[in-house]
């Protein structure tokens, strides 16, 4: 029988059953089982931290503030004390712009016979220039390689991030406040990107302001075609039900005020034509006078009853600033964007404990402060309730952190283009000479690889999160729905997914990619072993992996099972011979073989389950 | 102003099957069987469509007795009148793209229940959404899904011991809708099987099999892992195998849905015996360009159309092809209707009630609920008024499909809803029956009993008649037509008779 509950209330309910056990399930256990779990947590203060801050607490605070774990992370942390860490994790970092690194794929001749229009040299930046011009024939496929540039951009600053936590902020924002930005094209694309990243460090209620005037939202959620007869209600409801204030029965907003913030909104629009073909970047959207509604637009109670008065001509653009107002000024909005922050950051699952000695007082540091993530996310992540024992360790990561701790770990070294003929894999070694290319080194300073970037988005995209296609205005589900959270992330076709991304160390890194086409990555094994205070043994070498980069013990089954593949035949003494002797010497070749067996086994501890929680 | 498209969609990389045309066929006699008895034989299948974003009911399906309220209520997306296609019953028409659905309809393979929504409805798709999965009322919030609490309900010892030797096939598999859906959330676990490429790449995935959980968060998500990872390795390649045994013969047109509905036939007709599949065809929330402004017949509403229509035909085809459509209900959804004025962006908004399709061989073909009604003077804020709860339908189809006979759905809906006959009365001396289907050199009318006479015409479906004639029924009730002229095809034999008209289509090899 099905338990009525009240949202706010709900009994928690664990999903996975006694996995080996033959006995009748029993629900009540199960329900009590969840519920001591999470009573396992003992502290609920928001007051500073003050207990130890080594290796754990910081692995847990990184894990939480970069997206992917990896050594270089922790060893910026190594000697700084808590409060030293939030101020290096709270830094932003630069933002700079996509270049063109698609001439692979299309030389500036191609591209010029195509689009009817010249292309930006290799190297250069090319939003200021529209793709094509208006007089283009008709195309199936609209831009491709500009997209691919982007996308490949912005995973590079991501792989390079440095220890801040602004692209995990990015990330955030973009999950509560998405488009699909890459409808309108890319300048559109560019200019959601753009005030995203820079919104991260300011105000979130200006933040929402500047995005409703945002193109791709502006076309997401049909506020541009509305109309002042009967206008449009789609952004006037997610407005609020999604990005400020939150669902019913938290938020009490009517239907009433659903039309009203709508009437207040018509008349906003974007010259498509001149986003996407004139030259420069601004957004091109502008206000329609004589689509405005003019009259008065009357609240409900939850808005305190208040009136916006219709303003006539160019001054209804005003109306947004009043409802932007009116919305900051319930005492939901502030709760509403702490529950979230907390949601991501530290758990998905809300109890009343939480609620009343977290999200509350969280919400008054946030209207407190001009309305600031960065402020909240300095309380909580220094905060006792943080760093509780239960907190660490118990969330599935999503796609993104799962990739990129990967890569970012391994320090990806160098990359060959590949690809599948429909016979036989062909994999080219690039050099400085050949005509498609003219960067082929990958180090950690210059990632640039257009078809790298592409790769990766691909990988996510099978895992179930591809930046930039939410599945719709709510985000993506692991983030909100309710009761399963992060475990929807794991499902029988992306595990398979998450495996296949790991599994495809073995080759070097191929992912699938645009046209058959995948990068090859190779890593310098030498460079990894080298970050191991004792590789040569296996059992060590594990065991300070596991230490680093896992949320759990591995079995000891496990580990044996996987020293037997990596050593084969190979006795423990033996192995600690070759090892040393590569590590002395590198360039050795008769020390080949300890390449592939790394390559075999490394990347199954990738697939570990202890891997996949942070 | 002209809209392109920027395309960054790429379709996955799906390799080619490999083809052993061997395609399943079942003895033609129905399955009778209780639904979940076990997986090692085929069984009754359900088929849930999932509608996503809000489907406009009244572009859909057309009260033809409100043509003018209508005009004057959403001229902006309003179907022109010489367009829609007239279902022949109860002053109702059909969006101009579903022609194949006019032509189950024909057949009495369509079964339509109109204004099927449920009290205080919630405008918000994700509330509303969740509460069509859920089975819940606009105030309950319920954190499981009716197939969810149904599959856990017949298997209580869901997920450990799956799959076992009665049960090889996963219970239930999810195609579309990136990402399991609370529907198919049960109490205590998920219980669908997720695949877009059951024929990609696969390997076992590495799992302890020994671990000791710790009995905290982090244990609770490590056995989770482990326990998907397990299944997906098991299930896996009873998926794969069916998958490559058959090719449909009557390809879907290329896109999503299509794919979908590939992977789906393949897998029925390849002999895996789950029982209930979900497939999703998103786009619904046509709040704007619903219609293209020089003709209300095309635009995004009417290829969503489009891509039903054809889609649910095909697929029948196939599994009349094989012989498997009497095994087969499906049933669409979708969280709510739109507005029944117009906006003036060429779209609607969201709505309330709106008409349900459920499609299957044997479905009473009774057109359920009153046309629409639109209020004089109607303004934008007024919407629909529910007929029928939604639970009533998946009651129905829980008690008289899935496991009939044994009135599981109010424990599954937690109260009992009232219920339509679903399925035409199994007496077949009340039905026309034609056979064998395929036919070879003779074609067999099985005759009602309370008829003595008839006139049949045979037609191929260009329209071009091949044959005609009176018919007297011997006592035995059957009349035999010889095939022997037929070329190789499709036919309808249409008989007119003392109480009516009815279509029989057959094939002819």
């Amino acid at each position: 029988m099905s338990k009525k509950t009240k949202q706010n209330q709900q009994t928690p309910i664990d999903l996975v059953a006694d996995f080996y056990s033959q006995e009748k399930l029993d629900l009540d256990q199960i329900v009590r089982a969840k519920k001591a779990s999470i009573q396992s947590v003992v502290n609920y203060s928001l007051a500073p931290y003050t207990g130890n801050f080594g290796f754990d607490q910081k692995k847990h605070l990184l894990n939480r503030t970069m997206v992917g774990l990896c050594k270089r992370h922790l060893d910026d942390l190594e000697n700084l004390n808590l409060q030293s860490a939030l101020d290096l994790i709270l830094t932003p970092e630069l933002f700079d712009e996509p270049v063109n690194n698609y001439y692979h794929q299309l030389t500036s001749a191609e591209y010029e016979e195509l689009y009817n229009n010249e292309d930006v040299p290799a190297g250069d930046p090319f939003i200021n220039r529209p793709y094509a011009n208006n007089s283009s024939a008709e195309l199936e496929q609209f831009g491709h390689e500009r997209y691919t540039a982007i996308v490949s951009w912005v995973n590079q600053r991501i792989y390079k991030q440095n220890t801040s936590i602004h692209w995990k902020l990015f990330v955030f924002l973009h999950n509560l406040v998405p488009t699909r930005c890459f409808d309108l094209g890319h300048k559109a694309a560019f200019l959601y990107i753009k005030l995203l990243f820079e919104a991260c460090f300011g105000s979130y209620k200006e933040f929402i302001y500047q995005v409703t005037l945002d193109p791709s939202m502006l076309d997401f959620l049909n506020l541009a075609l509305s109309q002042k007869d009967t206008p449009d209600e789609n952004y006037a409801r997610e407005v609020q039900e999604l990005f400020t204030v939150g669902k019913r029965p938290f938020a009490q907003f009517t239907e009433k005020d659903v039309r009203e913030i709508a009437r207040a909104l018509v008349g906003w629009t974007y010259d498509y034509e001149k986003l996407v073909f004139s030259e420069g970047t601004q957004s091109h959207v502008f206000f329609q006078d004589h689509n405005h509604d003019i009259g008065d637009k009357a609240f409900s109670s939850f808005y305190n009853n208040q009136t916006i008065k219709g303003k006539s001509g160019m001054d209804g653009q005003e109306e947004l600033q009043e409802v932007v107002d009116m919305l900051f000024d319930t005492e939901e909005s502030g709760i509403y964007l702490c529950r979230r922050l907390y949601q991501f950051f530290v758990y998905p699952v809300l109890t009343p404990e939480i609620e009343s000695q977290i999200i509350s007082p969280l919400a008054q540091v946030f209207r407190d402060n001009d309305h600031s993530l960065v402020a909240v996310l300095r309380v909580l992540l220094g905060s006792e309730h943080f760093y509780d024992a239960a907190i660490p360790n118990s969330i599935i990561k999503p796609p993104i952190d799962f990739n990129m701790g990967m890569l970012k770990e391994l320090m990806i070294t160098e990359g060959h283009r590949v690809y599948w003929d429909g016979k036989e894999l062909h994999n080219e070694q690039f050099t400085p000479n050949h005509p498609a290319f003219l960067e082929v080194e990958i180090d950690q300073t210059t990632l640039s690889y257009n078809l790298f970037g592409q790769s990766l988005h691909w990988s996510c995209y099978n895992q179930g999160m591809q930046l930039f296609t939410p599945p719709n205005v709510s985000g993506w589900p692991a983030f909100y729905q309710e009761p399963v959270y992060d475990m929807f992330w794991i499902n029988s076709s992306t595990i398979k997914s998450r495996k296949q991304a790991a599994h495809w160390f073995r080759w070097g890194l191929w992912l699938y990619s645009y046209e058959d086409q995948g990068v090859s990555l190779k890593y310098d094994l030498f460079r990894y072993l080298s970050t191991y205070q004792n590789p040569a043994d296996f059992e060590d070498f594990i065991e300070e992996f596991n230490q680093r980069l896992c949320g759990a013990a591995i079995n000891e089954s496990t580990v044996q099972m996987l020293k037997n593949e990596l050593l084969g035949n190979l006795n423990d003494m033996h192995w600690e011979e070759y090892i040393t002797a590569f590590l002395d010497d590198p360039s050795n070749d008769s020390l080949s073989s300890i390449q592939w067996r790394f390559d075999n086994v490394l990347f199954r501890f990738f697939e570990l389950s202890v891997y996949h929680i942070h | 102003m002209k809209r392109r498209s920027f395309l960054h969609k790429l379709s996955h990389a799906a390799a080619a099957p490999i083809v052993l045309p061997n395609i399943l066929q079942s003895a033609l006699a129905q399955h009778a069987g209780s639904f979940l008895s076990n997986t090692n034989e085929p069984g009754r299948i359900l088929v849930l469509i999932k509608l996503d974003g809000g489907n406009d009911g009244l572009n859909t399906i057309i009260p033809l007795n409100q043509l003018s309220e209508l005009n004057a209520a959403r001229p902006h997306v309003m179907l022109p009148e010489d367009s829609i296609i007239n279902l022949g019953r109860s002053s109702l028409g059909l969006h101009p793209e579903l022609t194949g659905f006019k032509s189950l309809f024909d057949e009495q393979r369509l079964k339509i229940i109109q204004n099927v929504g449920y009290e205080q409805p919630d405008f918000s798709h994700f509330r509303s959404m969740d509460i069509w999965q859920s089975a819940s009322d606009y105030d309950e919030f319920l954190n499981s899904g009716w197939i969810g609490r149904y599959i856990e309900g017949e298997h209580p010892n869901w997920p450990t011991t799956y799959p076992n030797e009665n049960y090889p096939d996963p219970l239930s598999i999810e195609l579309g809708g990136g990402g399991s859906s609370i529907l198919f959330t049960g109490n205590q676990s998920f219980t669908s099987y997720l695949t877009t490429n059951p024929d990609g790449f696969h390997e076992d995935i590495l799992f302890d099999q020994n671990a000791n959980y710790p009995d905290d968060n982090v244990g609770v998500k490590l056995r989770y892992i482990d326990l998907v990872k397990h299944q997906s390795n098991e299930y896996s390649s009873t998926v794969k195998s069916a998958f490559e045994q058959a090719i449909p013969k009557h390809e879907y047109e290329e896109s999503d849905f299509g794919e979908q509905f590939d992977i789906m036939t393949r897998l029925i007709l390849g002999g895996l015996n789950t029982r209930i599949y979900m497939v999703t065809l998103a786009g619904f929330d046509t709040h704007d360009t619903q219609v293209d402004p020089s003709d209300h017949t095309k635009g995004e509403h009417a290829y969503l159309m489009k891509e039903l229509n054809e889609k649910v035909l095909t697929f029948f085809q196939n599994l009349d092809e094989a012989g498997r459509s009497d095994d087969v209900l499906c049933m669409t959804f979708s969280e709510f209707g739109r507005t029944i004025v117009s906006n003036g962006s060429r779209g609607t908004d969201h709505g309330t009630a709106a008409p349900l399709f459920i499609f299957g061989n044997r479905v009473n073909p009774e057109i359920l609920g009153q046309n629409p009604v639109i209020p004089k003077g109607v303004r934008w804020e007024d919407n629909l008024t529910a007929e029928f709860d939604y639970r009533s339908i998946y009651a129905t189809v829980i008690d008289q499909w899935l496991t009939p006979n044994e009135s599981k759905s109010e424990s599954i809906l937690g109260r009992t809803f009232d219920q339509f006959e679903l399925l035409r009365s199994d007496n077949d001396a009340d039905r026309w029956i034609l056979f064998p289907n395929p036919v070879n050199d003779v074609i067999t009318i099985g005759v009602p009993k309370n008829i003595s006479s008839f006139y049949y015409q045979i037609y191929d479906l260009t329209g071009r008649l091949h044959d005609n004639g009176n018919a007297t029924v011997n006592p035995s009730k059957v009349y035999r037509i010889s095939a022997n002229n037929l070329k190789t095809g499709y036919y309808l034999a249409s008989i007119r008779h003392q109480n009516g008209n009815e279509v029989l289509k057959f094939y002819k090899e």
